[in-house]
């Protein structure tokens, strides 16, 4: 049977119908596509077929690939239904007439039907006995071949005895010597590379709160500890109840001694002075404050006046005169306190 | 009259255990004429495939036959593909003048393949053409040359 096209290659290319051809989806399911177009071919060349285009056979085989798949799939189901995990001969032959039950079977209609003597199984039993043996073309070994992985063996293992409980894939039990309070023989006998070190040690969580029972390990436990911490937050020791040290308060140099003035900064800050302006200014360096010491003779009715008219650069002139009045006040509080900074509560 | 009716249900128990113990006699048989029977698609596939859907069961004879199983269900839709085929070669030409007779061999095509899969549930469906840029088929002053 003449079969379009060389073998499957990765980069798309032109078969007989000038079409691009589709890439078979992924790795791990090449081999298996490959080994059911195979059998597609030998399926259709004893049908009857000469020649076929190639997509028709991908077809095929995807085809062939999902029948499979869905077969077992319903049987798992029939079986897990029934209680079991392991399925047997009848919940395939259900899974195969839950399949058939489009099309149609012999027997179907009757709910009692015996499985053993089902239509699907008498059809399959056809096939065995009638239609003409076609194995498949050569043959493969079992898939997926599994890499055979070096198991990690430390000392621990070689010596460790064999349960028949203990599953192998789980880790080994540590060296006897990192937990028992038999301080001789535990850092001579094991050398410290090849002994396996918990993840967390509790012999130091313990050491702190004077509750040390354990004995003393070397520097690597605390090492791969503090590896351990590091590389995962979440597995950072609780504080242990004690006094730590904490790092001073920084105070900036550049400020000077608290002085009444600075006290009483939001006093002034309130009443609307100049340092009001200032502080909206962002700047490393401090401007220094200007007072203006004076005594503003404006009256108010002056100021009133103006504001009706509106004219912004009297408005700029009284908001100074307001300025001068607010500072006058806050001098006179300043002096007060000053002179009296006994009586500092009543501001 | 109780114990007639009681015997014939007797009978018709021991007839019907009788049918059960032939059913599955025959059913042994045909599984143990499983393992002479080399289907054409091979038991390692069908185990890879089945044990990724979670199929779970060491004896042969299972996958046995489910490889035949699916190797009857492919050739049953061959078949009708090449139904469809021949109906295809088989029927009259409307021009005989213009075109040259029709070719006899047999070929399996995707029309026809999707007519036959449509049967048993499986929608295929065939592009007609595969453009090889984006733009064919648009206006030309549009596509950038």
């Amino acid at each position: 049977m003449t079969y379009g096209g060389g073998d499957a290659a990765r980069e798309p290319q032109l078969d007989s119908q000038n079409t691009l051809k589709p890439r078979i989806s992924t790795t791990t399911n090449q081999f298996g596509h490959a080994v059911s177009r195979i059998s597609v071919t030998q399926i259709l060349e004893a049908t009857g077929f000469e020649h076929s285009y190639r997509r028709p056979i991908d077809a095929l085989a995807d085809v062939l690939l999902r029948y499979i798949s869905h077969v077992g799939k319903l049987s798992v189901s029939y079986a897990n239904m029934s209680g079991r995990i392991q399925c047997n001969v009848f919940d395939v032959i259900l899974a195969l007439e839950e399949i058939a039950s489009v099309h149609g079977f012999a027997g179907q209609s009757d709910p009692n039907h015996s499985l053993s003597s089902s239509g699907v199984v008498l059809d399959l039993w056809r096939v065995v006995g009638k239609e003409r043996e076609v194995p498949f073309a050569g043959s493969i070994a079992r898939f997926p071949v599994t890499r055979s992985r070096q198991v990690e063996t430390s000392q621990d293992t070689e010596n460790e005895v064999e349960w028949g409980h203990i599953p192998d894939w789980l880790p080994s039990f540590p060296d006897p010597s990192t937990y028992t309070n038999n301080s001789v023989s535990n850092e001579s006998s094991v050398p410290r590379k090849q002994m396996e070190r918990p993840h967390f040690s509790f012999r130091k969580f313990f050491s702190v709160n004077g509750s040390d029972g354990l004995a003393p390990s070397g520097n690597t436990n605390v090492e791969r500890e503090n590896e351990m911490v590091q590389r995962n937050p979440y597995l950072v020791p609780p504080l242990p109840h004690r006094e730590r040290q904490v790092s001073d308060m920084t105070i900036p140099s550049e400020r000077k001694a608290v002085s009444v003035f600075e006290t009483f900064a939001p006093v002034i800050e309130a009443s609307g002075g100049e340092i009001v302006e200032e502080r909206g200014v962002i700047s490393s360096k401090r401007p220094a404050v200007r007072f203006r010491i004076g005594v503003g003779t404006k009256s108010m009715s002056k100021m009133l006046s103006l504001r009706d008219t509106g004219m912004k650069e009297d408005l700029w002139t009284v908001k100074e005169e307001e300025m001068d009045s607010k500072k006058r006040r806050a001098e006179m509080i300043l002096k007060e306190s000053m002179e009296k900074p006994n009586e500092l509560a009543q501001l | 009259m109780m114990s007639g009716s009681g015997n014939s249900s007797g009978a018709a128990s021991t007839a019907g255990a009788d049918g059960r113990h032939d059913d599955d006699a025959a059913l042994t048989e045909f599984l143990s004429s499983l393992m002479d029977y080399t289907p054409t698609i091979p038991d390692e596939l069908v185990e890879h495939y089945l044990g990724r859907s979670g199929f779970n069961c060491p004896d042969l004879r299972l996958t046995r036959l489910v490889a035949v199983a699916t190797q009857k269900f492919i050739s049953d839709i061959a078949s009708d593909a090449l139904q469809h085929s021949k109906a295809r070669v088989a029927a009259p030409i409307k021009d005989n003048k213009s075109k040259q007779p029709k070719d006899k061999r047999l070929v399996l095509t995707m029309e026809d393949l999707s007519k036959a899969l449509r049967e048993y549930g499986v929608n295929l469906k065939h592009p007609e053409y595969f453009a090889d840029s984006p733009l064919t088929g648009t206006d030309p002053p549009t596509r950038e040359e």
